[in-house]
């Protein structure tokens, strides 16, 4: 993919110092960014943190970023790893669970939590390409781009993900 | 449990939309930011290791700065004596606090996890070239341009060799949450250090307009950024308690904007018509410096109160950097 011209324009702005032109680089990609960032963190003022952080980290690096390489899965490698050091660092962490969006029965709230419950229990690798496939929807080519991995190694993280979340939510389930 | 069944469970317990105004938030951040580092986008010196070209101009920038060191040590030998604060001085400031810097982002540790054995072990060489710096700063003599910035270096390099103590002990004890405390708020002391020194290595003697340009320029910042100016109740708004998830940030966050103002005025020194009011000013700027080090040291260690005075000290700091800006 090339850049287009109003991009490549963007890009050259905001390398010289110019913030409100790495806002218009990244505001296609804004609400993924911030949807993933919540995947991992589970609180949505952190999400938005990570999400900004991230962003002060990818306009920094934005020179690292090579032509013809897709904004999207690289700026959203930078939220992820970000989101890992969060993880990492939060001494204030708690479980939180933000009441869902639209009005739910109370089954599928206890769905929901049991599916969260799961999720922190499993590494931050094995919920990224979870968030990744199941919540972006995003397809394996994109997954692997957005890790730097081939599309078969992505496709195996998955699975194996998927192996581990399984038995976790079966069982908390059963218990709900 | 389907592909199909998971989409529909992770969409039910995770679909949430943006906080409102999320995006432009982050869009006044980073304008606002660029507006307030004007002319310095390079990147921010943290803990990462430093690649091979910026070594390359750091070394470059030393060789050239003990260049012309020595070129001006010369002349001295050749007419004799040269008063406090020549232009040799200054240049063998410059050179040392440019080669100590360099050392220093050339080694620092890329240590994310204390599990990572061969990270941990370099903590301490770290620390010790943190320790040269921190003892040539204090021993060599400092012109009286960088009296005021070399007082502020020193305040930073204690509190990032205290922090690299902490972390130490953090490591002899396997505590990795403590460990990623400190690493976070030491992100303060190394940003600011390199604003620091970039503004020593390219200081320069301006002409009266310029300094007067500088000034206003960031009175204007300080207006759009303040919205008149910062008052009490405003200065680092989600510090007021110390259990707020975003008060870090916004101590990293406005750690780096005085950070960059100290150092433009160090770069770009004033005129001798001016020296009362850039005195005035580099000291009030160094309170404000000095209540944001204490209040990431108050976080740090969950002192509610030390927070407290040192965000009420920061408020009065602001309010006289912005007088002395109007000045």
């Amino acid at each position: 993919m090339i850049f287009r011209r109003d991009e490549a324009e963007l890009i050259r702005d905001a390398k010289k110092g110019d913030g409100a032109a790495f806002a218009e680089l990244i505001r296609p990609h804004y609400d993924t960014a911030f949807r993933l960032a919540y995947g991992l963190l589970h609180d949505t003022n952190e999400a938005e943190d990570a999400v900004q952080e991230a962003a002060f980290k990818a306009w920094r690096r934005l020179g690292n970023l090579q032509e013809g390489a897709g904004m999207r899965p690289w700026f959203l490698g930078i939220v992820a790893n970000h989101c890992r050091d969060v993880s990492r660092s939060r001494w204030w962490s708690v479980l939180k669970i933000d009441p869902p969006e639209k009005e739910a029965s109370p089954v599928d709230i206890a769905a929901s939590i049991d599916l969260r419950r799961a999720m922190r229990r499993l590494s931050h690798d094995e919920r990224l390409v979870l968030v990744l496939r199941y919540y972006l929807d995003m397809p394996f080519e994109e997954i692997a781009t957005t890790q730097g991995i081939s599309v078969r190694a992505a496709r195996s993280r998955v699975e194996r993900a998927v192996h581990r979340l399984r038995p976790i939510v079966q069982v908390q389930g059963a218990a709900v | 449990m389907d592909d199909m069944t998971l989409v529909d469970r992770f969409h039910a317990a995770y679909d949430v939309a943006p906080p409102a105004g999320g995006f432009e938030r982050l869009r006044r951040e980073l304008s606002s930011y660029s507006a307030a580092r004007r002319r310095r986008p390079a990147s921010h010196i943290r803990w990462n290791k430093m690649g091979l070209r910026l070594a390359a101009v750091v070394t470059v920038a030393v060789i050239a700065i003990a260049l012309v060191a020595a070129y001006l040590a010369g002349q001295r030998l050749l007419v004799g004596g040269v008063p406090a604060g020549s232009s040799s001085s200054i240049a063998a400031y410059q050179a040392l606090v440019v080669a100590d810097h360099g050392a220093w982002t050339a080694a620092t540790s890329n240590c994310q996890t204390l599990q990572a054995q061969a990270c941990v072990a370099e903590l301490a060489p770290d620390r010790a070239i943190l320790a040269k710096w921190r003892n040539d700063v204090g021993s060599s003599p400092t012109p009286q341009r960088f009296a005021v910035i070399n007082a502020q270096m020193k305040r930073h390099l204690d509190d990032l060799i205290q922090m690299f103590d902490t972390a130490i002990a953090a490591e002899g004890t396997g505590n990795q949450a403590l460990y990623d405390k400190v690493a976070y708020y030491a992100t303060l002391d190394s940003a600011w250090l390199g604003h620091a020194v970039q503004g020593i290595s390219r200081s320069h003697l301006s002409t009266a307009s310029q300094y007067t340009a500088l000034v206003q320029a960031h009175h204007a910042d300080f207006v759009s950024i303040c919205s008149s100016f910062c008052p009490q109740d405003a200065a680092v708004a989600d510090c007021a308690a110390i259990d707020d998830p975003l008060c870090p940030h916004d101590i990293i966050t406005e750690s780096d904007f005085i950070g960059v103002i100290q150092a433009d005025f160090v770069e770009t020194a004033s005129p001798a018509e001016f020296s009362d009011q850039n005195s005035a000013l580099q000291i009030d700027l160094a309170q404000a410096d000095n209540a944001l080090v204490a209040m990431s040291n108050a976080l740090l260690h969950s002192d509610a109160a030390g927070l407290k005075a040192a965000r009420a000290s920061y408020a009065d700091a602001l309010v006289a950097v912005e007088a002395d800006l109007q000045s």
